[in-house]
């Protein structure tokens, strides 16, 4: 497989907990791995899909969505994604659907597992299991894994739906119109998975895992609270490292353990004051996904004085609390209070994740910062849709610098590298001789 | 004779002239997009609904304060024609939940133009028996807002007159389809677009009277020769404006159907007539509408009504008319390119920003794909 551009870097990360990452994922993707090996049962699943449920049937766990970062980290992406293209996927489609496609190509063609396969490879997969959540490509790519390469593999879309901008969710009528689809999904879900595994669903395990997914959802909280103070504790490429266990693991003992480990870390760091970089001089908001294949771009801040101390991209809203003695309701209740709390700030980029521009401005005086660097990643419609969006809100309402760069997720090669880092220096000069 | 070519020609050109005419009469006109919203309904409570189309002869420059460029130009042409006070006719929008981008021109809409009756459907993907539910709901749900927009109640007489409408415009549209199919050279599909455009724009009993004085005029031009040419399928999402079909006729090409959404997708239906009325709508709006947003199953055999249109129609080859950046039709390109090939359909995929500035090399590509045909 192609290096690709050797200008590309992973990152120099400053946390020891963000380092401790690497390794989880080395021994998530082995774990995979082995289950297929010896005939269990695997599942491919998109960020979305409630692990609280799939971790009680005793399923070991693929994520195409991860095993595009982990390839783009490698310099492997591109190798993929020709694959995926020569095949008839445009260059418009998500990196990381592209990348899964062609890995799923590969995995075909060479009879097993490609050779060099990044992290160890993805094993053939018993089910797949999607969601309608987000975007378009979570079900799409899905579908496309299912009629081309994974003929014949049962396949689940949880089809949860979402409240539109403005609606009022305090009306009974329509939380209970909603209530009653996205239970169903769940519903769904579990009867799929009784199905193929031939195990019922614990109940009482679920309340545990929910309040699992709870406690870690406040332990981030506490984390980014802390990343408040000046200087930073821990820079953007630490977090975009530390999304794992919350993407991927939530509800598990494991990820509460991590978040702990982490808070304590950045506690003890912003106590002593221990900074990213010893002269911190600017402080940078990072707007979108990160350029999975070269995260050393935000150590490239750090040579400018510069750091990026928060990132909108993956952030869980605060803290909730939810009764989950019943835990279905809980799933949905969960869900229901998150999207109202994005209501809430507003909700005109839709409340599916993506995060309301007057939460941007929120994070801009609460972070004290200097600039805000806007990553419109090509291929992305769902989290890049409603940059522009933001940035013009923020022009009326702040006089903060903005710079948009463009390039993408998972493919590098929407990715210059002097044009960017020119881009860049030119940027934090301008806001440094006007600080 | 042909005198409705005129007037066809004129609505197209003038599209919004005879809804602002209206509005100035104290009519309620709301705007909607895709094919996903049940025209009827609006009819029934006397408001005239109009399909949001896009002009691909200004450029979008000035969208891009407001959406990013990497999303369909479609949709951004026509948030740039609602910013800049193409739609300021209109009461209102009522938007679906059809894909991403169409999702962000509501929610973005109704921030930066706060004060406009604004609905969204919430339209799940996956279609099942749960799903067909919770569509049902949202048209009560519509048809509450509309109500109240309306300042009158709903009368399950008028919907009934109303799907009686739409269900005879469907019928007379799909005349047009089989008399093409018998003999394209009685009607051009740059014309037919053009049809399809206008009806779209008035009201739907306009339309019909438009619709019958087309078929009877057609009906007496039987000794119009036939059109030679290879027969071909259009397909593809949003075609509001025929610089596709001039390029393919022009390259030698005869389109004889389409699988688009302002095309067949839109007029291959028929609501039930009976008392079941949102059980109807439900079914002919969503459940039975075939779009790649919507997802039944997942293996090939889902794109076996394109093979059976190719099949009812004569075609012989498919041009795939792609939007930039349109994820749901480019998820299925190569699966539609495999399926039709094996049913002996070869298919050629154009990318197009939606104005087709390459229509020089376009054409060229179609010349070849006809060449390499016939």
């Amino acid at each position: 497989m192609s290096m690709g551009n050797i200008s590309l870097k992973k990152a120099v990360r400053s946390t020891n907990t963000a380092q401790s990452v690497n390794e989880i994922l080395m021994k998530w993707y082995a774990k995979s791995m082995q289950a297929g090996m010896e005939g269990r049962q695997v599942a491919w699943c998109m960020v979305g899909v409630p692990m609280e449920i799939i971790n009680l049937f005793g399923i070991a766990v693929s994520w195409p969505e991860n095993y595009g970062t982990a390839c783009a980290a490698r310099q492997a992406a591109v190798h993929f994604m020709e694959i995926a293209e020569s095949e008839g996927y445009s260059k418009d489609l998500c990196s990381y659907e592209r990348n899964a496609l062609g890995y799923c190509k590969e995995l075909i063609d060479a009879g097993g597992i490609p050779e060099g396969a990044p992290q160890g490879g993805m094993p053939w997969p018993s089910m797949l299991i999607t969601n309608s959540y987000l975007c378009d490509p979570r079900s799409k790519g899905f579908q496309a894994f299912n009629t081309r390469y994974m003929k014949g593999i049962p396949m689940y879309i949880m089809d949860c739906q979402a409240t539109p901008f403005g609606v009022n969710m305090n009306d009974p009528r329509i939380k209970e119109h909603y209530r009653k689809h996205n239970m169903q999904q769940y519903k769904g879900l579990i009867e799929f998975l009784e199905k193929q595994t031939g195990k019922k669903l614990d109940e009482a395990a679920l309340s545990v895992t929910l309040k699992n997914t709870l406690a870690m959802q406040r332990l981030i909280h506490e984390v980014h609270e802390l990343r408040k103070a000046v200087p930073s504790p821990m820079p953007s490429e630490d977090q975009f490292a530390c999304i794992v266990p919350q993407l991927y693991m939530g509800g598990s003992e494991d990820a509460v353990s991590f978040y702990s480990a982490l808070r304590d870390e950045v506690q003890m760091r912003e106590k002593n004051k221990v900074g990213v970089i010893p002269d911190e001089k600017l402080r940078i908001l990072w707007v979108g996904i990160p350029p999975w294949f070269n995260i050393g771009i935000f150590n490239y801040l750090e040579t400018l004085g510069a750091v990026s101390v928060m990132e909108t991209t993956y952030y869980m809203g605060t803290p909730i609390e939810v009764d989950v003695s019943d835990p279905m309701e809980a799933l949905f209740e969960i869900s229901w209070r998150k999207m109202m709390q994005t209501q809430e700030l507003g909700a005109e980029l839709t409340t599916e994740g993506t995060i309301p521009a007057a939460l941007v401005i929120k994070f801009i005086r609460d972070y004290r910062i200097d600039g805000v660097i806007f990553h419109r990643v090509l291929s992305c419609r769902a989290i890049s849709f409603g940059q522009a969006h933001t940035a013009r809100r923020l022009r009326e309402e702040l006089p903060i610098p903005i710079l948009f760069l463009e390039s993408d997720m998972a493919d590098p090669r929407a990715w210059s590298d002097a044009y960017i880092k020119n881009h860049i220096y030119n940027f934090l000069e301008t806001i440094e001789m006007k600080k | 004779m042909r005198n409705w070519l005129e007037e066809v020609d004129k609505i197209y050109h003038n599209r919004y002239d005879r809804a602002a005419e209206l509005k100035q009469k104290g009519k309620k006109i709301i705007g909607y997009l895709c094919s996903f919203v049940p025209l009827e309904i609006f009819t029934a409570l006397d408001i005239i609904p109009i399909r949001l189309t896009g002009n691909p002869h200004v450029p979008v420059s000035e969208v891009h304060d407001y959406l990013e460029p990497n999303a369909c130009p479609y949709v951004l042409n026509c948030f740039q024609g609602a910013i800049k006070g193409s739609f300021d006719f209109l009461d209102g929008f009522v938007i679906p939940h059809s894909c991403d981008t169409v999702q962000r021109f509501y929610g973005l809409l109704k921030f930066w133009k706060p004060g406009l009756f604004m609905h969204f459907v919430s339209t799940p993907t996956v279609v099942d028996y749960h799903s067909s539910q919770f569509f049902k709901e949202e048209i009560n749900i519509l048809t509450e807002k509309l109500e109240d927009l309306a300042g009158s109640k709903m009368e399950p007489a008028k919907l009934d007159a109303a799907i009686r409408l739409y269900n005879e415009n469907r019928s007379l549209i799909r005349e047009l389809y089989v008399l093409r199919k018998k003999n394209p050279g009685i009607l051009s599909a740059s014309n037919m677009i053009k049809i399809l455009i206008a009806g779209i724009s008035i009201p739907a009993d306009e339309f019909n009277y438009l619709l019958k004085q087309i078929k009877n005029d057609l009906n007496e031009f039987t000794s119009i020769k036939e059109a030679n040419g290879l027969r071909l399928l259009l397909y593809g999402c949003i075609i509001d404006h025929p610089l596709i079909t001039d390029v393919v006729e022009k390259a030698g090409g005869i389109i004889v159907v389409d699988d688009t959404c302002i095309g067949t997708r839109s007029y291959w239906r028929h609501v039930p007539e009976n008392e079941k009325q949102f059980d109807s709508l439900t079914q002919a709006y969503f459940t039975d509408f075939i779009c790649p947003k919507l997802i039944r199953k997942s293996d090939a055999s889902r794109f076996q009504y394109l093979a059976d249109l190719a099949k009812e129609f004569n075609v012989q080859g498919i041009i795939a008319y792609l939007l930039n950046y349109c994820d749901l039709h480019k998820f299925d390109v190569p699966d539609i390119k495999d399926y039709m090939s094996s049913a002996g359909c070869p298919v050629l995929i154009i990318e197009d920003d939606y104005t087709m500035s390459a229509s020089a090399a376009t054409q060229n590509r179609v010349q070849a794909f006809v060449e390499m045909l016939e």
